[in-house]
């Protein structure tokens, strides 16, 4: 009885609300179950070109009562669309490298004394630059003769010689008193005169002083203009911007989505050109190809390199790579990003790691393991002309799938760097002696899998857009950033609707995000 | 006894709220898909007097629309033109087991930072949210990390959570914004004001209601892409907001103006400016 009247007294509150909301409904906005024709137009105007419309085509929508499909149109075909798809591949690509020092002439510049000079440490030796000590630096006096440097001997058996002034290459404050505290004209910075060496070959041991690994020799600076040495992330920037441009290449340009991945020219500026020509090791391409770009003048003019399958599109690009510095990073981000298959083992899948069987150095056969690495493995071998953890293309003629020098050193023992970083020399493991001396790829790869290491990133791409994974996904991914959530289990035939919107269109983008935006699904906003 | 009173607790739940509205039945569907021609699920018959309410499977409420077909599949409409009788094939749903109510609705999204202050910027003409002391440009882009902008390494998705860090600094932001805004408004020719386009500063709003309106119907629809008429209730709150302020300003000439900065500053941060 009590819970009857709780209930009375409850309705009758109710009714009471009601009646006082009810008399001020009118100045509430309506609810509709579709965005007015401006709500849309400003919906479309953030998503396709991540700003409002103007004023102006929101009052001729007024006025017509509709989005002309002329305008959604008009709209995919700015520059800005194109950097919001470019926006979207962020959030797949993950771009990142402030993690990865890959060009180790770091110049750090003392603020005390403005002075410039190459940093020791981990990467450098002491003896490095020949003043015998961990961060030593030279004497804040100026070295009477650039060209033939006396340095003072320590007590402690360290030398430091005097600095010179030095037009840089790269940008610097164009203030005297920033750049040098007024010891240097304008324009030119302080050096420590063994760092501003400009010999192109040692004269010590004749050894290149112009290699992309610095040659430890103090006969060595960083050459003219300082152009073998960089700043601490000096061209990060360049080197994102020229991953987004291969992303917006593919749609600027209107090809077919999957050129993004293995087709993409690579794009370089003034800054990206001087990365690659003074830092970058074991390029997949000539330099020779390089436009003539400056580092200061030329940061905005971006020129896309001839393209060539084995080392072109965003798989193989170098922030890819760099972000992703193993092959087996690499597969899992693509088959994550970009086939909506993410790498899960059954839940109990995996054994103890005390159980025998996860001794098996395979992991395409180690139980647990074989769930995910069964794939992993041979997918990882289409990465596999590109070095680990290191931006290396690894080129036929200086890394061969098989080098008998690296299969005997592995025996004796006696391997060095290049062989230890890029071949099988692990002569321990009796599964893996016939492997010895083939590339890392090869490593417990079968037979018929061998193939993907030729065919590299593109065949990856080709076998995906052929069984439809990649479509698909990229259908799923653009429908989730354009409705903001993930799709339900009953929205599912309308990605299939969408995907063969996106195969017949030849995989335009523009074709696909027109048919997204312009359902009522997309105009349906709670 | 305990059902009716159910079924009367929920008309009545129903009909709370301040804003409480009555959805009409849609025919809406899903052009070009397996859906076209069935009603989808956003759009359930909602009169009050017949609710339907789409749950789950393990809900108590699942009203299934069933409908008898013919062998023919179609109804029949003149049984006497058809010599053969009507076979029954039993009966079929008409609607799934399961309808997700939210499947085919997109929930509001806010803007991305960058969204925002380009947003900010272009509705107010050129004038953001710019850190003038130490000349580093937009304050937005010093917030990224603070507001979830993805680094891509240690964050890897974009939060667009409009929680209470974000409201503090849209809030800051639309402070300074409006304040400049209307400043500058102040000191241009009418042609080039974005904010006071209806009627010059130096008009109270309150000396001038049909100015007034005017320019908060523009104001709506650039800020909010809010198309509403003149006379419209809509209106109702946002000119009582100016009129409020204006009233209660300063007794020197041109004090009205706090009312258009107030303004500004709540279009600014209005649900309907930041998302969408």
């Amino acid at each position: 009885m009590r819970i009857l009247q709780g209930l009375i007294f409850l309705a009758l509150w109710m009714l009471g609300s009601t009646s006082y909301a009810s008399g001020d409904n009118e100045s509430c906005e309506p609810l509709q179950d579709a965005l007015s024709p401006t709500e849309y137009l400003r919906a479309l105007s953030l998503d396709l070109r991540g700003e409002l419309p103007s004023l102006d085509d929101l009052q001729a929508v007024e006025a017509s009562g509709q989005v002309d499909p002329a305008m959604i149109e008009s709209m995919m075909e700015t520059p800005e669309f194109a950097w919001q798809v470019v926006e979207l591949h962020r959030t797949l690509l993950w771009p990142y490298i402030d993690h990865q020092n890959f060009y180790p002439m770091a110049l750090k510049q003392d603020w005390d004394t403005r002075l410039y000079y190459r940093q020791t440490g981990v990467v450098h030796w002491p003896e490095v630059y020949g003043r015998g000590g961990e961060n030593v630096r030279c004497r804040d006096e100026p070295e009477p003769d650039p060209t033939n440097i006396q340095p003072i001997e320590n007590p402690d058996g360290t030398v430091q010689e005097g600095w010179t002034c030095v037009t840089p290459y790269f940008e610097i404050w164009n203030d005297t008193w920033l750049d040098s505290d007024d010891d240097c004209p304008l324009g030119q910075i302080k050096v420590c005169a063994y760092d501003a060496q400009e010999a192109l070959v040692s004269p010590n041991n004749g050894l290149s002083c112009t290699s992309a690994v610095p040659n430890p020799d103090p006969g060595c600076g960083c050459g003219p203009n300082m152009r073998h040495c960089a700043k601490s992330k000096q061209f990060h920037s360049a080197i994102l911007e020229s991953y987004d441009r291969s992303v917006h290449w593919m749609v600027a340009n209107n090809r077919p989505y999957h050129e993004m991945f293995s087709e993409a020219p690579l794009f370089v500026n003034g800054p990206m050109t001087s990365y690659l020509t003074y830092f970058a090791p074991d390029l997949p391409f000539s330099t020779a190809i390089l436009p003539d770009l400056n580092y200061l003048d030329d940061e905005d003019t971006w020129v896309a390199l001839p393209s060539e399958p084995a080392w072109t599109g965003v798989l193989n690009h170098l922030v890819y790579r760099l972000r992703f510095m193993s092959n087996r990073a690499r597969v899992a981000r693509f088959y994550k990003a970009f086939l909506c298959s993410p790498f899960q083992p059954p839940v109990g899948a995996l054994p103890p790691a005390t159980d025998e069987a996860m001794q098996e150095p395979d992991l395409q056969k180690r139980p647990g393991c074989k769930y995910c690495h069964s794939t992993i493995e041979p997918a990882a071998a289409y990465w596999g002309t590109w070095g680990e953890y290191r931006p290396r293309y690894l080129n036929a003629e200086d890394y061969p799938d098989y080098d008998p020098e690296c299969h005997d050193c592995a025996l004796a023992g006696t391997c060095g760097e290049r062989c230890v970083q890029q071949y099988v020399t692990a002569a321990n493991i009796p599964e893996a002696v016939p492997y010895l001396g083939f590339l890392n790829a090869y490593l417990f790869l079968a037979e018929e899998h061998q193939v993907n290491i030729s065919g590299g990133t593109q065949l990856l791409v080709e076998k995906t857009l052929l069984d439809g994974r990649l479509p698909d996904c990229a259908v799923r991914n653009f429908a989730i950033w354009l409705m903001g959530r993930d799709l339900l289990p009953d929205e599912e035939s309308w990605l299939e609707t969408l995907s063969d919107v996106f195969a017949a269109s030849d995989y335009d983008v523009k074709s696909l995000v027109y048919a997204i935006v312009t359902s009522d699904f997309y105009r349906r906003v709670l | 006894m305990r059902g009716a009173w159910t079924v009367r607790w929920l008309l009545m739940w129903g009909l709370l709220g301040a804003c409480d509205q009555t959805l009409e039945p849609s025919n809406a569907s899903i052009p070009g898909t397996a859906e076209e021609g069935v009603n989808v699920a956003h759009a359930p018959d909602k009169t009050l007097s017949e609710p339907i309410l789409r749950v789950s499977s393990e809900g108590a409420f699942q009203q299934r629309k069933v409908a008898a077909i013919t062998a023919s599949g179609e109804a029949e409409e003149n049984a006497k033109e058809i010599p053969s009788e009507t076979e029954s094939r039993g009966t079929v749903g008409l609607e799934p087991e399961v309808w997700d109510s939210n499947a085919f609705t997109r929930p509001r999204r806010r803007m991305t930072v960058k969204q925002l202050d380009r947003a900010i910027r272009l509705a107010t003409g050129g004038i953001g949210w710019d850190d003038s002391d130490q000349n580093s440009g937009s304050v937005w882009v010093d917030l990224e990390a603070t507001l979830g902008v993805p680094d891509f390494f240690r964050r890897v998705q974009v939060d667009l959570d409009p929680g209470m860090t974000f409201h503090k600094f849209l809030g800051d932001g639309a402070n300074v914004v409006c304040t400049n805004l209307i400043n500058h408004e102040q000191n241009i020719a009418a042609d080039k004001r974005v904010f006071l386009v209806h009627l010059p500063p130096g008009t109270n709003p309150l000396d001038d209601p049909a100015a007034t309106d005017a320019n908060i119907k523009m104001l709506l629809l650039r800020f909010h892409g809010k198309s509403v008429e003149l006379g419209s209730p809509q209106l109702q709150p946002w000119r009582n907001l100016v009129n409020t302020i204006a009233a209660n300003a300063g007794p020197w000439w041109g004090d009205w103006l706090e009312a258009w900065t107030g303004m500004c500053v709540a279009l600014l941060k209005h649900p309907n400016f930041y998302s969408y």
